[in-house]
């Protein structure tokens, strides 16, 4: 009798004291988020074109007459003055009728990073002026125009910090392509592609008299812009960025962007060390680390503002909240 | 003698020594004595008084309905002959007054208006035509019951015959069941003054009226018994009877002296039993949101119980008992709640030497958060344990030393205190614990429920003191077992309860 009591209440005892809590959670499979794992091939272009879509600033569109040309209050800073005739197709035949210009106007640090455009040549690092443009022509079914030899698009474009030390520069892009650092700058050394002009008094007429540059262009589809050289004030090292596991180099771009100066870095991203780098970071420079990753169609951003010392390591930690492109925006008009 | 001088001296100066006591000392002491009252914590708790007091009232209760039952009186108006008394008598301890020429008149005695005293400190019935006839007349004009504070006597009457039979319930006696025939003695006319019953060293002694005494002659007795005798000489009965007396072993139904006519059971258990539960919930909406109660309701299934009980079990009839005690139920229910699209975040310390080309390697130790999509699933048993009070009454077939008897059970569950152990989803899907907490945080407020209780057992005698039963039954939620802001739980229960059950008394 009392082994059957036994038996009979130790799984009431055993039962008394039984506790299975198990708290699980199962990552969903092929959510980029869960992929921590960085890769050694650049960023796909379709990440940065996704990524960009939302961010790229607006382009204005000018429809005119090729027999008439057109002059193009951009805005209260710039003027685009469009020669009658001279334009052709890619295979050089006469374009009449009409013809359509689209441009891009840059003026804020954050514009070059939402377009991706770092202030970098091939060797050196190189400070933008007041403003960069983008120029194109086409007919109106998107087939390329393009201005004959000799005849010139002429931009004015209000910059009160001109100096003369700014020179013409167009962009390029790197080839062979790399997704992580299309583009790049060359100074215009060619009479033929175009000139710089510091004037001033720029004839805009409906704003007045302004100091600035002329710029005479015929080169299309490129950005255009004015910029110096930039000379370190000290010592150039590496430095890296480092960045939650979350942000890996399949989703996301870092930038340096400079306080006092008109620097825009794209920072390179390093599979091994996983890491962001920058071969000749000048020392001593306030610099913000800015992160504009997309992860499974959400927008993350991070930012970090350090003084650059020789070799340093930095980190960016990005909200764990994804943001809005118009957040993002704001984010980076403010750089 | 000269060498305990010395001693002497010092016993008398020490005998007379008296040490001065210092000041305050004795309040000291009484503040010390207040402190060290016994500190009886569970008398503090005024549930600990409700249930002594149920338990208390359950068993005077049935100590109340067992005596209600021994004093009723019967009184019928058929012919009774001396064949048929024997089956008056067994009926216990009831007076039949039977009476040829009037109708069938019962007095209770719980009718005040209609009572009919009949002294039980004197103890005397007093019987005459005269007053027989008044009685009679009493009871046509009131047509109701009578009772007799003395529960030892019968009076069977018939015609003339009047015929008096003594019965001592407390007795196991056979002898107890004697029948005084005064039919024969006595005449309408003559008073029977029949005395008190006053035990005796030497055994019963009644007092008797003297005009009882000329026709009875003489009562006689010895050491054993009481006899009756005529003046004639002949002798009516002897008997052993004992009077009654306080009997604490009968207060408490710990006697078991059925009588020899077949008196009812007066029996006490002690009752353990154990169960396997298959428990059932309902969920009542009150104020929220029927999608909360669905969600809930597929995150929560109950996975049965069991229970464990002690209780006491006494017979108030021949085949009824009333039953209560305490037991513990134990409730299982699980848990599990899957949320999709959770995001994890950890926290993680990343230790990392960076290679870099022309630089001596960088050790860096980076804190940051990891941040993961998935889909959680959080699982958990859930303990809704519970203290109850089950107030029963059963109804038992079959004979009391049968091999096996058959029982049904009715009644109510009182659930005196409920603690739980787990978690829930709350109105914001966020999981919350329902663990009880001694202040108002709890998620789920208890209340003093009630269940009905109803059960069928098979009782199979082991021995003269133990019996093993199962008791197959189920329960029904009445109050209000779990309260949350916005909705009331209920806790239903099939079982079957395995037990076995121990005699008390002898």
């Amino acid at each position: 009798m009392k082994k059957l009591f036994t038996i009979l209440l130790f799984p009431f005892l055993f039962a008394s004291c039984y506790d299975n809590s198990i708290d699980s959670f199962e990552l969903y499979p092929g959510l980029e988020l869960n992929d921590v794992t960085w890769s050694n091939s650049p960023i796909d272009l379709s990440k940065t074109s996704a990524l960009v879509q939302d961010l790229v600033l607006e382009t204005k569109t000018l429809s005119f007459y090729a027999a008439n040309g057109a002059t193009w209050n951009l805005n209260d800073k710039t003027q685009i003055i469009l020669p009658a005739n001279g334009y052709t197709n890619s295979s050089g035949v006469a374009l009449t009728g009409s013809l359509f210009v689209d441009a891009v106007l840059l003026s804020k640090k954050g514009d070059y990073v939402r377009n991706l455009l770092p202030s970098t040549t091939a060797s050196a690092i190189v400070e933008y002026g007041a403003n960069s443009f983008y120029l194109s022509l086409r007919k109106n079914d998107l087939t390329e125009a393009k201005l004959v030899g000799g005849s010139f698009i002429t931009v004015s474009a209000k910059d009160t910090t001109a100096q003369a030390t700014q020179l013409l520069s167009f962009s390029e892009t790197i080839l062979p392509l790399n997704n992580d650092n299309p583009l790049r700058w060359f100074v215009n050394t060619n009479a033929s592609n175009g000139s710089l002009q510091l004037k001033n008094s720029l004839p805009i007429s409906a704003y007045g008299s302004r100091k600035g540059f002329e710029i005479s262009t015929n080169k299309t589809g490129n950005y255009i812009t004015t910029a110096k050289p930039y000379n370190p004030p000290s010592t150039t090292s590496r430095v890296d960025v480092v960045m939650p596991a979350n942000f890996t180099n399949k989703n996301t771009i870092v930038f340096a962007v400079f306080d006092n100066k008109n620097i825009v870095l794209r920072l390179t991203p390093d599979p091994n060390n996983k890491t962001y780098y920058y071969n000749a970071m000048p020392a001593t420079e306030r610099v913000n680390f800015v992160s504009v990753s997309l992860i499974d169609n959400k927008i993350y951003y991070g930012s970090n503002a350090v003084t650059i010392t020789p070799n340093g390591v930095y980190k960016v930690n990005p909200a764990n909240e994804p943001i809005t492109s118009t957040k993002l925006k704001a984010y980076l008009d403010l750089l | 003698m000269t060498d305990k001088l010395f001693d002497n001296f010092i016993q008398q100066q020490l005998y007379h020594k008296e040490s001065p006591v210092p000041p305050g000392l004795w309040d000291k002491i009484a503040a010390q004595k207040e402190k060290e009252k016994p500190a009886f914590i569970w008398w503090k708790n005024p549930k600990i008084y409700g249930v002594g007091f149920a338990v208390v009232s359950i068993f005077l209760a049935g100590i109340f309905l067992q005596k209600q039952h021994n004093t009723s009186v019967a009184i019928a108006n058929k012919p009774v002959d001396n064949t048929q008394q024997n089956q008056i008598i067994n009926s216990n301890s009831t007076i039949k007054n039977i009476v040829s020429s009037s109708p069938s008149i019962e007095l209770n005695k719980t009718n005040k208006n209609q009572k009919i005293s009949l002294s039980s400190d004197e103890k005397h019935l007093t019987s005459s035509i005269s007053k027989r006839n008044m009685v009679q007349k009493k009871l046509q004009e009131n047509k109701s019951n009578v009772s007799v504070n003395s529960n030892q006597l019968e009076l069977a009457e018939k015609n003339t015959n009047t015929n008096f039979s003594y019965f001592n319930q407390n007795s196991t006696s056979p002898v107890l069941n004697k029948q005084l025939d005064f039919g024969k003695l006595l005449t309408d006319n003559e008073i029977v003054h029949l005395g008190t019953p006053k035990k005796t060293s030497n055994g019963l002694s009644i007092g008797v009226s003297s005009n009882l005494n000329n026709h009875l002659g003489s009562i006689g007795s010895n050491a054993s018994e009481t006899q009756f005798f005529t003046k004639s000489g002949k002798k009516l009965f002897a008997t052993t009877a004992t009077p009654p007396i306080i009997n604490l072993r009968k207060v408490f139904g710990l006697d078991d002296c059925p009588s020899a006519n077949g008196s009812f059971r007066n029996d006490f258990y002690i009752e353990g039993y154990a169960s396997a539960d298959y428990t059932m919930k309902r969920v009542d909406n009150i104020s929220t949101t029927d999608a909360y109660l669905a969600k809930k309701d597929s995150a929560e299934k109950m996975r049965g119980g069991f229970t464990l009980g002690v209780r006491f079990s006494k017979s108030i009839s021949n085949n009824m008992f009333l039953k209560s005690g305490f037991q513990f139920t134990q409730m299982f229910e699980q848990f599990k709640l899957t949320t999709e699209n959770e995001r994890r975040v950890t926290t993680t310390i990343v230790t990392r030497t960076l290679v870099r080309a022309g630089l001596p390697d960088t050790t860096i130790s980076d804190t940051t958060s990891l941040i993961q999509i998935g889909y959680r699933t959080q699982r958990n048993t859930n303990l809704y344990r519970s203290i109850e009070l089950p107030i029963l009454l059963s109804y038992e077939f079959g004979k009391q030393d049968s091999k096996y008897s058959f029982a049904l059970t009715a009644g109510a569950i009182i659930n005196l205190s409920t603690w739980n152990n787990g978690i829930t989803v709350d109105e914001l899907n966020q999981v919350v614990s329902i663990n009880s907490k001694p202040t108002q945080n709890s998620f789920y407020t208890h209340q003093i429920g009630l269940s009905a209780y109803l059960s069928a057992s098979v009782i199979k005698q082991l021995n003269e003191k133990w019996s093993f039963f199962a008791e197959p039954y189920l329960r029904y939620s009445l109050g209000k077992n779990n309260v949350a802001s916005g909705f009331v739980q209920q806790f239903d229960a099939i079982g079957i309860n395995f037990g076995t059950r121990l005699k008390l008394n002898k």
